[in-house]
């Protein structure tokens, strides 16, 4: 059994090392992606910096609680892992949230576990991603086929269903995906000062 | 079709406009990035992720939690 945890401890520690080595190791061009993600989540995020989730991220990724799959590149499994990263967040406030109410005596009958297994309960999350969903909606208020695409993709579209559902053509779908892309970089590398 | 709640319909969202950021081109971002001083910027991002490597280095050894049923579940729905 001690054999087994030091093997499984030196394989932790290998896979933290490659984590540690490939983070360090990114390009000035995917330090500006780890930027523009962190922000484009932490703007859903009642209160948290994108520094806040950037941190976050990299440390949940070399504490091991995800396993980097061969062939991945680091930055698609960071960006997965910072998706994580704000369910997390929500967890947490639901959790501080029921301990909160508890505490209070009010008569609340969720125990920290059910709270995390009760369907359609956190209003505040849901009043984020309303807020989060319309700032989208007013970044591209200008451009009419880009608010069909965000509208696609929020009821789980394909491409293929978002330009069938709204007639668009290949052309069309694809130059406002790029306009959407320009204008997303420009926001969460220069502007959403918060 | 199924009525989605907020946050689920902007999970879809995020994700997809992530998968964005991901995939843009390396020109695309310096273009993005160049309103204030690129140099700036990039050295604002490599003190944050130093600072997050160095703060792990110093944690103690964390194995990786298969039995975490939270990250399990979260493993489950990617």
């Amino acid at each position: 059994m001690q054999s087994y945890n030091v093997n499984r401890n030196e394989e932790a520690d290998e896979a933290t090392a490659a984590i540690a080595h490939a983070i360090q190791a990114l390009p000035e061009e995917d330090l500006l992606r780890l930027k523009a993600l962190a922000r484009l989540r932490a703007r859903s995020l009642p209160g948290v910096e994108w520094a806040d989730v950037l941190n976050e991220t990299i440390v949940r990724a070399l504490r091991g609680t995800r396993r980097w799959s061969p062939g991945v590149p680091i930055i698609s499994f960071l960006a997965w892992s910072m998706r994580s990263v704000c369910d997390e967040y929500w967890r947490k406030m639901r959790r501080e949230r029921t301990v909160l109410v508890s505490l209070e005596g009010t008569g609340a009958s969720w125990t920290v576990e059910q709270a995390d297994e009760a369907p359609d309960a956190d209003p505040e999350r849901t009043a984020a991603a309303v807020q989060m969903l319309a700032i989208l909606d007013a970044l591209f208020a200008e451009d009419e086929i880009a608010l069909k695409i965000i509208a696609g993709l929020g009821d789980g579209l394909s491409a293929a269903e978002i330009r069938v559902r709204y007639g668009l053509s290949e052309t069309d779908y694809d130059s406002a995906r790029k306009r959407m892309r320009r204008t997303l970089l420009r926001h969460n590398l220069r502007g959403w000062e918060r | 079709m199924k009525r989605l709640r907020p946050e689920q319909k902007l999970d879809y969202v995020l994700a997809d406009l992530a998968q964005d950021v991901v995939d843009a081109a390396d020109p695309e971002l310096r273009q993005a990035a160049s309103g204030r001083s690129l140099r700036a910027t990039l050295t604002e991002i490599r003190t944050i992720v130093h600072a997050a490597v160095s703060r792990c280095e110093l944690l103690p050894h964390t194995l990786p939690k298969s039995d975490d049923p939270i990250e399990d579940q979260i493993d489950d729905r990617e």
